[in-house]
C-alpha cells in the first residue's frame, strides 16, 4: 500500500501517519510506504523496488483521483509485474483531504476509502486484454463518389473485397462534373472509376439503395435494393461516403434562381469545363458577371447556420478561371468574409485580384429584372452605401447541406447527427472500435472539397482494413452474460450505447422453450456497466467490476 | 364507439360464459384456453389451462377471489417458436402484468388472444374459502347479486383486499377483447367489446354480429367505482408517506421482514431466472460473517432485509400494476401495497407512464433520451 502525498498537498487535513498505522493492522496488508510523488519517475522507481522486494500480489494507491494519472500508474504496476485490475487506487485527496476540515473526521472517512479500497482489490480477479478476431472481413461502402471511389480502391489495395452501393446510375458524384486544377475527371476520377469497374473483387451496385442494416461490428448484415431486386451482404465495416446536397437556391426568392441568367456555381462550372461561358437568355459572353457567396450558408433565417467551408475557394478559382477565359468580363465577388481552410488561399485569393477580379463585402438584398435587364441591390460595407448593380450573369455560391438520406442512414447505424444535420459527430474523436467500425468520409460529416474527401476516405479504408486484418484487442474491462441466466428482457441489448449486445435464439436444454437472449460482442464493448445496470437479475457481469468486488466495497465503506 | 357482441343470458351469467368458451374451443377457434374456472369441491376459483372443450366445466371470472396474479402463465405457455393458439381470460390487474411481461419479452403475444372482464374486486382467500365452505349455493351468483344492491367496499361484512379497494383499473378496454357487465343488467345480457382487429376477427368467426355502440350505463357506473377506489388509493397513500417519512420509520414498516421472499414469489412481474437477491453475490462465508461482526459490532439476522426491499423496489417500481399479492402472501403484514402504491404514483409521474395501460408505450427504462430529468 503507498500513500501518495502529493508533493505535501495531500495531509493537510487527514492525519497521515495515524492513517497509515491503522489501516496497516489489517491482515492483508504487506507493508506501507510513503511516498511524495507516484507520477513522476522516483515515485515509479520506488513502486517497482518495493513490489519486487515483498510477495505482494496486489497494490493500493492512497491518493489523488485515478482519473488523472491513472494510466501512469497502471504503467508502473506493469512494470513491477502486478496486472493493473490488480490496483486500486483510492482518492482521498479530492473526495476527502481537500474537502474536510476536521482532522479526526476527515481520517475516520479516509480509514473507510481506504477498507473499500482493500476489500475491492481482495476480491479483483486479474484480466489480460483479448484478441479479437472480427468474422467477416469485407467492406460495405455507401455512396460513389470521390470519397467512396478512393476508399474501395484503397481497400482493394490492401486485398479487401469491397460491396458500393451508389444511388445514382453513375459512379462519381458530384465531383464527376467538377474541374479543379488539380483534378481533372479525365486525369483522376475517369481512370479511377474504370479501374474500380474492372475490379472482380469490387461488387458494385448502381441504382441501388441501403435499405436496412443489423449486427454489428464484424458482422453486419445489409439489406440493399438493386436493380436485380433485394440483396443481402453480410460484412465486417461499413464506410459511410454518401456525400452532401447543394443547397437549392430557390429557397430564398429574392435571388430569382428562377430567372434564365442566375445560376449556381455548379452550372457555371459545367460551362467553364466545356469552354462555353454565356449568358443563357442572349447566348452572348457575359460583360458583368456577379458571385454571391453564402447563399444558404450563414444564414439561419432561411438556410443553414454553417458555413460551407469551400465555397469562397471555389468562387475565386472560377472567378480567376474567366478572367483567363474571358479577359473582358467584369467578375465580382459578393462576400461577408472570405474563409479558406486550406493552404495557400491567400495566395490564391490575390492572384485573383491580380488577374482583376473585384472583391465586394456585403451582403446582396435582391436580384431584380426590370425592363428586360438584370440588377442587383447589394450593400457595400466599404463605401457604407447600398448599391444598385447592373450584372448579365449572377452566378449563386450555393452552399452544402446534409443530403437528403443522412437522416435514415443515420438511425439504421444508430449515429447521431451533428447540429447541421452531418454524420460528423462521431468521426475523429472516437476510435473506430467505439464507432462500432463504422467511418464516415466525404462530405457526408460536413462540407468539404475534393482533396479532404480523398483523404479521409483513405484514412478511413486503412483504419478499417487493418482491424479486419489484424484483429483487435478488447478492453480488459468488458461485460459477459451468462446465457443460461438471461431472462432475454432485451432492456441491456436496448440501453447499450455501443450496440455490444445482441439477440442470439437458444433452446433450453430441459424443457426445449426456445428464448432469444443476450449475447456481448467483445469487439464493440466499451465496459461502461449500463448493462450490469440494467438487469435487475444481476446477469451481466462486469469484468473489472463484478458484484463481488463492488459488494465488497460497499460492505467496508458502510 | 365500440364494437360490441350481445349475449343474451338464459341460465345465469356464468354459464353463458361458460358456453361461450365451449365453443371457443369446440370451434377450433383456439387451441387451448387459460381460464378461471371453480375447482370441484367450491370453496375457491383457480386459473386453468384448459386443451379439451369437455373441461370447459365452470368458468368463472367474476369470483371474488384471486389466488394468484396468472400473468406468469403465458410466460410459461409461450415463447419465441410459439405457434399454438391460445385464448386467456384475465382480471385488469392480471392482464395490465400481461402487458409488461409482453414488453419485457417473456411472453409473446402473437398467437394470443386476450380477453378481459369489468372487475368488481376480491376478498382474501381465506375469508372467501370460509364463505365458499359455508355457502348453499354458487358464492359468486349469491355475491353478484349483494354487490349490486350494497355496494362494493365490504361484501358479506368482509373487506376486500386493499388492493382491490384502492384499485383505479377495475376494468381495461385494451385487451383485444373485454367482457363488459359493470352497470349493466347481468341477469339479462353480457357484451363482448371488441377492441382490436384480433378480437374483431375472433368474434366475427365464431359467428356473431358486431354492432357500433357505446352504452352509457357502464359509462357511468366506471366513474363512480373509478372514484371512489382513487379516493381509498389517496387515503392509504397518504397514510404510507406519513409512516415512511423518515428511515427510522421505513424501518420500522419494514421490521417484520422475515426474509421469505415471498413478495418476489407471487409478483407477476418479477421474472429473473435466479433472484439476485437469492444468488451467490449475496452470500458470505463463515469467515465472513464472523468478520463483519467483528468490525460492525452486530449484525441483524437474516442479513440484507431492507437492501432487499429496496432493491425489488428499484427493479419492479416502473411496471408495478399495484395487484397487491406481495401483500397478500406477506406473512407479517408488511404494508407492500401502500409502499409500491405511493413509490410507483411518484415515480409513474416522472416518466408519465402507466404500467400495463396499453403495449404501445415503451418501458421507461429502456427509453434512451438525450436529455432527461435534469430536475432531480
Amino acid at each position: 500500500m503507498f500513500f501518495c502525498t502529493c508533493e505535501g498537498t495531500i495531509g493537510l487535513n487527514i492525519d497521515m501517519n495515524e492513517l497509515e498505522k491503522r489501516v496497516k493492522k489489517r491482515p492483508e496488508v504487506a507493508f506501507t510506504v510513503k511516498v511524495g510523488n507516484l507520477c513522476k519517475r522516483e515515485g515509479q522507481d520506488l513502486l517497482k523496488n518495493e513490489i519486487s522486494k515483498s510477495d505482494a500480489d496486489r497494490i493500493v494507491i492512497v491518493g489523488c483521483t485515478p482519473r488523472t494519472y491513472e494510466e501512469i500508474i497502471d504503467k508502473g504496476a506493469l512494470e513491477a509485474g502486478i496486472n493493473k485490475h490488480l490496483l486500486e487506487q483510492v482518492n482521498i485527496r479530492e473526495h476527502c483531504d481537500w474537502i474536510h476540515s476536521d482532522k479526526k473526521s476527515a481520517t475516520d472517512k479516509a480509514e473507510f476509502l481506504v477498507g473499500g479500497g482493500i476489500a475491492r482489490v481482495a476480491n479483483a480477479l486479474s484480466i489480460e486484454d483479448k484478441e479479437v478476431v472480427l468474422p467477416n472481413k469485407e467492406v460495405l461502402i455507401i455512396g460513389g463518389g470521390v470519397a467512396g471511389i478512393t476508399a474501395s480502391l484503397e481497400l482493394l489495395k490492401r486485398g479487401v473485397i469491397i460491396h458500393l452501393v451508389e444511388r445514382n446510375a453513375e459512379l462519381g458524384g458530384r465531383a464527376y462534373s467538377l474541374d479543379l486544377e488539380r483534378l481533372r475527371e479525365d486525369e483522376i476520377i475517369l481512370p479511377a472509376i474504370d479501374e474500380l469497374t474492372l475490379n472482380e473483387k469490387a461488387d458494385i451496385m448502381l441504382n441501388s439503395e441501403v435499405v436496412e442494416i443489423q449486427g454489428t461490428f464484424g458482422d453486419y448484415k445489409v439489406t440493399v435494393n438493386t436493380e436485380d431486386g433485394q440483396k443481402e451482404v453480410v460484412v465486417g465495416g461499413i464506410i459511410i461516403a454518401s456525400g452532401s446536397n447543394l443547397f437549392d437556391a430557390n429557397r430564398i426568392p429574392e435571388y430569382k434562381y428562377d430567372d434564365e441568367d442566375v445560376i449556381d456555381f455548379y452550372e457555371l462550372e459545367k460551362m467553364l469545363v466545356y469552354k462555353n461561358l454565356k449568358v443563357p437568355s442572349t447566348g452572348e459572353k457575359p460583360k458583368r458577371l456577379n458571385f454571391i457567396q453564402c447563399v444558404g450558408s450563414r444564414d439561419e433565417n432561411k438556410g443553414n447556420t454553417h458555413c460551407s467551408l469551400v465555397c469562397c475557394t471555389y468562387a475565386i478559382k472560377q472567378a480567376a478561371r474567366i478572367k483567363t477565359l474571358s479577359p473582358d468580363t467584369e467578375v465580382y465577388i459578393h462576400y461577408m468574409d472570405l474563409r479558406g481552410p486550406d493552404n495557400g488561399f491567400e495566395e490564391y485569393f490575390l492572384g485573383a485580384q491580380k488577374k482583376g477580379v473585384i472583391f465586394i463585402r456585403g451582403r446582396v438584398a435582391e436580384i431584380l429584372r426590370e425592363n428586360g435587364n438584370l440588377r442587383m441591390r447589394t450593400e457595400h460595407i466599404e463605401l457604407g452605401e447600398v448599391m444598385d448593380f447592373p450584372t448579365d450573369l449572377v452566378v449563386l455560391s450555393v452552399g452544402q447541406e446534409a443530403s437528403s438520406g443522412t437522416k435514415k442512414l443515420a438511425d439504421m447505424v444508430h449515429l447521431p447527427l451533428d447540429v447541421d444535420g452531418f454524420l460528423g459527430y462521431y468521426n475523429d474523436r472516437f476510435d473506430i472500435v467505439d464507432r462500432r467500425g463504422i467511418s464516415i468520409a466525404g462530405c457526408a460529416q460536413g462540407p468539404r472539397g475534393v482533396a479532404r474527401s480523398i483523404s479521409d476516405a483513405k484514412k478511413a479504408a486503412s483504419e478499417i482494413a487493418g482491424i479486419l486484418k489484424n484483429g483487435l484487442k478488447a478492453k480488459g474491462v468488458h461485460s459477459v452474460i451468462d446465457e443460461n441466466r438471461c431472462m432475454g428482457c432485451k432492456l441491456c441489448e436496448q440501453l447499450c450505447p455501443y450496440e455490444a449486445i445482441t439477440m442470439i435464439t437458444v433452446k433450453d436444454y430441459i424443457t426445449d422453450e426456445v428464448k432469444m437472449v443476450s449475447c456481448v460482442n467483445l469487439a464493440v464493448c466499451q465496459g461502461c456497466g449500463a448493462c450490469a445496470m440494467a438487469c435487475p437479475g444481476g446477469v451481466p457481469q462486469l469484468i473489472g467490476f463484478t458484484n463481488r468486488e463492488i459488494m465488497a466495497q460497499i460492505d467496508e465503506l458502510i | 364507439m365500440a364494437k360490441i357482441v350481445r349475449l343474451d343470458v338464459k341460465k345465469d351469467v356464468l354459464a353463458t360464459l361458460n358456453d361461450f368458451f365451449r365453443n371457443l374451443l369446440k370451434n377450433n377457434m383456439s387451441d387451448a384456453l387459460v381460464v378461471p374456472q371453480n375447482l370441484p369441491s367450491g370453496v375457491s376459483t383457480v386459473q386453468t389451462i384448459v386443451g379439451d372443450p369437455e373441461s370447459v366445466i365452470s368458468v368463472n371470472p367474476f369470483a371474488f377471489v384471486l389466488p394468484a396474479n396468472s400473468a406468469d402463465i403465458l410466460v410459461k405457455t409461450t415463447d419465441d417458436a410459439s405457434k399454438q393458439r391460445i385464448v386467456a381470460l384475465f382480471r385488469p390487474c392480471e392482464m395490465r402484468a400481461v402487458f409488461e411481461l409482453a414488453k419485457l419479452h417473456q411472453i409473446n403475444l402473437e398467437n394470443v388472444t386476450l380477453i378481459s372482464v369489468d372487475c368488481l374486486g376480491t376478498l382474501p382467500i381465506s375469508d372467501y374459502t370460509e364463505l365458499a365452505g359455508k355457502s348453499e349455493e354458487d358464492l359468486t351468483l349469491k355475491l353478484l347479486k349483494e354487490v349490486e344492491n350494497n355496494g362494493i367496499s365490504t361484501i358479506s361484512g368482509r373487506d376486500l383486499r386493499p388492493a382491490c379497494l384502492t384499485c383505479e383499473f377495475p376494468v381495461i378496454d385494451t385487451a383485444d377483447i373485454s367482457i363488459w357487465t359493470l352497470g349493466l343488467n347481468k341477469d339479462k345480457e353480457i357484451l363482448l367489446s371488441a377492441n382490436t382487429p384480433k378480437g374483431e376477427v375472433l368474434l366475427s368467426n365464431m359467428g356473431f354480429e358486431l354492432t357500433e355502440e357505446d352504452p352509457s350505463e357502464r359509462k357511468t357506473a366506471l366513474e363512480a367505482l373509478i372514484k371512489a377506489r382513487e379516493e381509498s388509493r389517496d387515503k392509504l397513500i397518504q397514510g404510507v408517506k406519513e409512516a415512511v417519512a423518515d428511515i427510522p420509520g421505513f424501518m420500522r414498516v419494514l421490521a417484520g421482514c422475515i426474509n421469505c421472499h415471498n413478495c418476489m414469489k407471487v409478483c407477476p412481474i418479477c421474472y429473473c431466472k435466479e433472484c439476485f437477491f437469492e444468488s451467490d453475490v449475496l452470500k458470505s462465508s463463515p469467515k465472513q460473517y464472523l468478520d463483519k461482526a467483528g468490525k460492525k459490532g452486530v449484525i441483524r439476522m437474516p442479513m440484507d432485509t431492507v437492501l432487499y426491499h429496496i432493491g425489488r423496489m428499484n427493479h419492479m417500481i416502473t411496471s408495478c400494476v399495484a395487484c397487491g399479492q406481495c401483500e397478500s402472501a406477506c406473512p407479517s403484514k408488511i404494508p407492500l401495497l401502500g409502499i409500491y402504491l405511493a413509490l410507483g404514483k411518484d415515480v409513474q409521474t416522472v416518466f408519465n407512464y402507466l404500467p400495463g395501460k396499453s403495449l404501445d408505450e415503451d418501458l421507461p427504462l429502456a427509453t434512451f433520451k438525450e436529455e432527461e430529468l435534469s430536475e432531480v
